[in-house]
């Protein structure tokens, strides 16, 4: 099955930018990648079988066009994450969370945004970044020790 | 008591995509980008086979349209003839020559198409990606940058050239069969200092 990119757009881009935000920390960039993603599923003949492979697809598809972003390109100056994106918390916590999340190696933020956010079983995940279940574990587990470090009672221990 | 799922997802939850996905503008591009690839094969293919194999423009038959523009860096006076769809090919006036052809479509405000005329479908080749002899080139109207050693499969470069006296950005992907895929735009699409100037 092949579903339209119509109906996948609206369902996906913005959780595809946040998949492709933790590989870059830079929205204009990410949102190539996400923009480039599309185009392939459309331009791509291929065959799924169901939206949860859709969905795979265009996760493993969204972070490798992410790292080749990252790969090609020269940057000349950074900037705060915040005024890269311009977001706004109402909570401090969540932008201490968010903050402390972003300074992170990125090979622990994509985890992250994989199991927190997208609710993917490390299974999944293994498959999605092409490694090893060990090793997503290993990504886990450090960030987690990483964040427990910084946030203290607002980060929760965890066994996994 | 939150769990971490749920701090984490409140935390991030406002990350969106600055404006949506369109496809629409790339797949316009594409379209007429597409359109023209099997064109230059085939003219490639005609060469392959030899000098008896080119087509010649008093063969081709069809309402024959004078048009100019730049093809491979350099620039050109051809006759554009239709294939009687919504494309064309074109001819050296003076040899006979096939050079290549193609068609596209553009869309008017309701998103109807609308055929490119000859000299429309002839400006494509103004600004394009071209391998030759294991060589790849960027040609931007007057212009061509060697770009071979820039590329590696299925890597995405991104470089800015000047054509027509604008700066052109473009982003070239080499698959991993070899083959090349390529947008180019007086636009950045990422940030502009992100482009390779080439020299």
């Amino acid at each position: 099955m092949k579903l339209p990119a119509e109906y996948l757009i609206p369902q996906y881009q913005d959780r595809l930018y946040g998949a492709a935000f933790a590989v870059l920390q830079n929205g204009a960039d990410a949102a190539d990648a996400v923009q480039m993603t599309f185009i392939k599923y459309v331009d791509k003949d291929l065959e799924y079988k169901d939206e949860e492979h859709i969905r795979a697809w265009l996760f493993k598809t969204v972070i490798n066009q992410a790292k080749d972003i990252r790969r090609s390109f020269f940057r000349s100056h950074k900037v705060s994450i915040e005024a890269a994106i311009n977001l706004h918390f109402e909570q401090e916590e969540d932008q201490t969370l968010f903050e402390t999340v972003c300074q992170l190696p990125e090979k622990d933020r994509t985890v992250l945004q994989l199991y927190y956010y997208e609710d993917y079983p490390i299974k999944e995940i293994a498959r999605i970044l092409g490694i090893r279940e060990s090793n997503v574990k290993k990504r886990l587990s450090r960030a987690r020790s990483k964040l427990k470090n910084v946030l203290q009672e607002n980060w929760n221990d965890e066994n996994e | 008591m939150k769990t971490n799922k749920e701090r984490y997802k409140q935390a991030f939850s406002n990350l969106q995509m600055p404006k949506p996905v369109d496809l629409k503008e790339e797949t316009m591009n594409k379209k007429t980008k597409m359109i023209l690839r099997p064109a230059i094969a085939f003219s490639l293919a005609a060469l392959l086979l030899g000098g008896s194999a080119l087509a010649y423009a008093t063969d081709a038959g069809g309402i024959r349209t004078k048009v100019n523009g730049w093809f491979g860096g350099q620039e050109r006076n051809v006759e554009a003839v239709s294939n009687g769809d919504i494309g064309y090919e074109f001819y050296d006036p003076e040899t006979g020559e096939y050079i290549g052809g193609g068609g596209g479509v553009s869309f008017d405000a309701f998103g109807n198409e609308i055929p490119m005329d000859a000299q429309e479908v002839f400006d494509q080749y103004s600004t394009q990606v071209e391998k030759k002899e294991d060589k790849y080139f960027l040609h931007l109207y007057e212009n061509s940058y060697e770009i071979t050693d820039l590329l590696h499969p299925g890597k995405t470069i991104y470089v800015q050239g000047k054509g027509n006296g604008i700066i052109h950005y473009a982003k070239i992907t080499l698959d991993p069969d070899g083959s090349i895929s390529s947008s180019i735009s007086t636009e950045p699409k990422i940030e502009a200092d992100s482009y390779q100037k080439l020299q």
